[in-house]
């Protein structure tokens, strides 16, 4: 067992991390073109991601989606360790 | 098998020799190949790669990322304009400006979108421009005017205390219309977002609160590298 927090909250909040990280991700990829083709994605917002916009967004996400993938891929790998422990012991 | 393999690598080499070697091309962004029996005594300029040891961008590396695309600046009705709080207004054209005397620096532009290119730049100091129309006590900032409406500042004493240039040739060849012919603003230690292209007017004025374009939209007025891209 993994402490005071239940293994399916501890997945839970894994699986929630990897489903905002991949949130992040597209806003990421948004607003990184919106710098570089600012032109298209300044139209298609109507003005709201304009360049600067997307400038200081997606310099913003860049820590917490790396924080939200590696607690991600933590949580993952800690499972996946916890499953061959458990398997290694019941042989 | 094997003589169809054969045939078909012979095919494949043939192919790329005469793509690769065959026929004249133009190595200038600046003009063709002249034709022989014209009487041409000079080749066109070719781009070249490096300076005094120094490995160059090349002007097809970085992207053309203006507000309105590339700009065609026919030089039959072109002249480069100095106004505002100057003594005398000046219109000059592209032959009088290039007759000024001119200069060459490696300088390297950086791009708020990450990328830079290393340039060695060729033009006139627009200190020498701003003193031939004779620049009043009370302006304190230069703002460029574009082609396609485009404007960003500079301080009337960083022009001054960095030699500041107006470019007509970029890498020995002349501006090509994507990178800002007939002139572009040379503006060392500052990101590419004062680098105006495309220049017609050069105003000189006492607001120093003025903001060009991408100033307007939220871009650090000074501009320097050294600080931050976005304003607070």
């Amino acid at each position: 067992m993994p402490g005071r927090l239940g293994w399916c909250t501890i997945r839970r909040i894994g699986r929630w991390c990897g489903w905002a990280a991949l949130a992040l991700l597209l806003f990421a990829l948004l607003t990184g073109y919106g710098i570089s083709e600012f032109r298209i994605v300044t139209g298609a917002t109507l003005g709201v991601l304009n360049k600067a916009a997307s400038q200081r967004w997606h310099h913003l996400v860049d820590v917490p989606l790396l924080v939200l993938v590696l607690v991600h891929v933590a949580i993952a790998v800690w499972g996946r360790l916890g499953i061959r422990k458990d398997r290694s012991r019941g042989e | 098998m094997r003589r169809s393999l054969v045939g078909l690598l012979v095919s494949l080499l043939v192919g790329w020799w005469v793509t690769a070697c065959g026929g004249p091309r133009a190595t200038s962004t600046g003009g063709g190949i002249l034709p022989t029996g014209v009487g041409a005594t000079q080749l066109p300029a070719a781009e070249i790669h490096e300076y005094e040891g120094q490995a160059l961008s090349s002007i097809d590396d970085f992207r053309e990322n203006s507000i309105a695309g590339p700009q065609y600046v026919s030089l039959d009705d072109y002249a480069l304009t100095i106004t505002g709080l100057v003594d005398t207004p000046l219109s000059l054209t592209y032959d009088e400006v290039l007759a000024l005397p001119h200069y060459e620096k490696v300088v390297t532009l950086y791009c708020v979108e990450g990328w830079d290119a290393t340039i060695l730049w060729e033009g006139v100091l627009i200190e020498d421009l701003l003193e031939r129309a004779g620049v009043r006590d009370e302006a304190v900032i230069v703002i460029f005017h574009a082609a396609d409406g485009y404007t960003s500042s500079l301080p009337l004493g960083f022009i001054r205390d960095n030699d500041i240039m107006l470019a007509y040739k970029m890498n020995g060849v002349t501006l090509p219309p994507e990178r800002g012919f007939p002139f572009q603003v040379v503006a060392e230690s500052k990101w590419g977002y004062k680098w105006v292209k495309w220049v017609t007017q050069i105003e000189l004025s006492a607001d120093a609160d003025y903001r060009g374009f991408w100033e307007s939209e939220g871009y650090n007025n000074d501009g320097s590298i050294e600080g931050p891209i976005l304003e607070r």
